[in-house]
């Protein structure tokens, strides 16, 4: 059974559809990746999923729980770090770990407090002194300590340092992805996550329009570069002019065939992205 | 059960500094002003003797009963810096019983000065908690921490009436813990520096401690009476993206306005006001009828509705409507 499993969500904003037919599976065990630009309607469906907005159609089933009717419920099994700073700022962090334990059936108190001491983050004090990325070693604190099977993350490195967002990604893999758990993530720092997730969906005007595998993208997506002046081959559907030449990007071209034309490799996920919301119907 | 005392608790944390202060200024001004009234006050004591028509030797008031027999007397009454006499008052009394009156005048008057002590503890008490019902619904969208408190795994309804509860019994229970400990002070301070109440008279006066248990009910009471009140406020902070306090004083206002010229009836305005300022939950010993009163009372019945359909339209906005 899928972790989530979405199909045809609707969300209508007045004339403006957020949603459109967006499809979205994931199944235990996976990193996904949910890359779109703005306003492509990555949070929309990030609410439906927690439980957070309704749907106008379509169906979405979260561990088996329709998350609207059911998200107290959900909310066992899901955890949820968003954009910016949600934790309540006037809050004690030993007050907050101990509303977490109140309140959470799943929350490892020893667990969370053993990862708090790894931090400078002095437990007598308020959030609102600890600075941003203080506040998500707190926050990915409380969550990795929840027994969750999904974590969804909604570009929680944003406003971070460099150095946070590795410390951030190396934890999320080292100490929490395990076993059947699975995280839904989304992010403008592509680049940043890409070595970490296993399947990626592009979203865009409230449409998947790419929902792969990272290993099925290796497989079927190529990138050919060449010099300026050279003709690429027919096929491509993604161009991109750059300083040396011409970016092509192919699919489902054998690599033995582009290769005699120019230099070939797997294109990147932004590279990808560009190329796939450029193309109309790729 | 565990889940509700954690969501109390966490809205203590969020509201004590406004709930404990405002008390604990209020009492804080008392005792200075019961300091300074022992320390530089003038004692001035009088002493009254009382002369029967028919028996002109003069007694002393201790000597009667608190009823002396009827009959004509002639008080006078020396006034002077403790034993020291700085002047004498004479009166004509025909009854017994106007000494009587005299004779219980201070350990009377004691219930009625602690009644009036909870009326500043009770007024502030309901602008506080006014204006907390619109901060519990209405802060966390503003700060976006109703994001955190909705990725955990506690409903709109339990959160909702855990807050009305908060905001109804718990966070008023500072209040009425300082008007407790006023209301001993003055009462000890009386019994003390009194040279015509004795402890007995103070401590053994039954409208003192039916007082101390009016200012317990009266609070209890007020929570429900108020009731319809906090749930709309709560509604408003629930429901709108900004200036709650100006939609929620406005929207009613207007709804009267409307009242008033279509139907030239001024029954919500009559409801509000009542809601409150219900003057018969701030006295202690005069309360308890009152306090039953308005509960028996058809305005009570409605008032409850009013606020269970308040509160459940709360808690369908909080589900529906996240950080602003």
């Amino acid at each position: 059974m899928n972790v989530i499993d979405a199909r045809q969500l609707v969300k209508r904003y007045g004339a403006n559809a957020a949603l459109d037919g967006f499809d979205l599976q994931v199944p235990p065990g996976r990193i996904v990746g949910l890359i779109g630009s703005n306003g492509s309607g990555k949070t929309t469906a990030l609410k439906a999923i927690l439980g957070l907005t309704t749907l106008d159609s379509g169906e979405l089933v979260i561990n088996g729980l329709s998350p609207w009717a059911n998200r107290a419920r959900l909310m066992e099994d899901v955890a949820y770090i968003p954009d910016t700073g949600i934790l309540p700022r006037w809050m004690r962090v030993s007050d907050l770990v101990d509303y977490v334990a109140g309140v959470h059936t799943r929350f490892d108190r020893a667990r969370a407090e053993a990862m708090l001491a790894r931090t400078d983050i002095n437990a007598s004090r308020p959030v609102r002194v600890l600075s941003k990325g203080m506040q998500v070693q707190l926050h990915l604190a409380l969550i990795m300590a929840i027994n969750a099977k999904l974590l969804v993350l909604d570009e929680p490195t944003l406003g971070l340092d460099v150095l946070f967002r590795e410390q951030f990604y190396d934890t999320l893999l080292n100490d929490y992805f395990e076993g059947e758990r699975s995280i839904l993530i989304t992010t403008h720092e592509v680049r940043e996550i890409e070595h970490v997730l296993t399947d990626v969906v592009f979203i865009a005007r409230g449409k998947s329009r790419l929902a792969a595998s990272i290993d099925d993208i290796r497989q079927q997506y190529t990138k050919l570069t060449l010099t300026s002046g050279t003709t690429p081959p027919e096929g491509f559907f993604g161009r991109r002019q750059t300083l040396a030449g011409v970016e092509c990007i192919y699919r489902d071209i054998p690599r033995e065939v582009l290769a005699g034309v120019g230099a070939v490799s797997v294109p990147d996920l932004v590279e990808l992205f560009v190329a796939i919301m450029e193309a109309p119907h790729a | 059960m565990h889940n509700l005392i954690t969501l109390v608790n966490r809205e203590w944390q969020e509201h004590r500094n406004t709930f404990l202060f405002p008390p604990a200024i209020i009492l804080a001004l008392i005792v200075i002003a019961v300091l300074l009234g022992v320390m530089l006050g003038e004692k001035v004591k009088v002493q009254i003797e009382l002369e029967n028509e028919r028996d002109t030797s003069p007694s002393t008031f201790q000597q009667f009963d608190r009823r002396p027999a009827a009959g004509s007397y002639r008080v006078a009454a020396h006034e002077g810096q403790y034993s020291e006499p700085r002047a004498t008052h004479v009166a004509q009394y025909n009854t017994a019983s106007t000494l009587s009156e005299l004779a219980d005048a201070d350990v009377g008057k004691l219930p009625r000065i602690l009644d009036e002590l909870n009326h500043p503890f009770f007024l502030v008490l309901i602008l506080v908690s006014l204006s907390a019902a619109i901060s519990v619904t209405y802060d966390e969208r503003k700060d976006r921490s109703i994001l955190f408190w909705k990725s955990m795994p506690v409903d709109d309804t339990e959160t909702v009436l855990a807050k009305f509860f908060f905001v109804s019994w718990i966070a008023p229970l500072a209040t009425v813990a300082a008007v407790v400990f006023a209301r001993l002070l003055l009462a000890g301070v009386a019994s003390v520096y009194s040279d015509e109440l004795e402890l007995g008279e103070v401590w053994g006066n039954a409208q003192v401690w039916s007082g101390f248990f009016g200012v317990i009910t009266g609070f209890l009471t007020l929570g429900l009476w108020v009731a319809p009140i906090y749930a709309w406020l709560m509604l408003v902070g629930a429901l709108v993206p900004r200036s709650p306090t100006l939609i929620a004083l406005l929207s009613p206002l207007v709804v009267m306005w409307l009242e008033w010229l279509l139907f030239d009836s001024t029954y919500l305005l009559g409801f509000v006001t009542s809601h409150i300022t219900p003057k018969t939950l701030y006295s202690g010993n005069s309360g308890f009828t009152g306090q039953l009163e308005l509960l028996l009372s058809a305005n009570f019945g409605i008032g409850l509705a009013v606020a269970a359909l308040f509160l459940a339209m709360t808690i369908y906005a909080r589900r529906r409507f996240n950080e602003i």
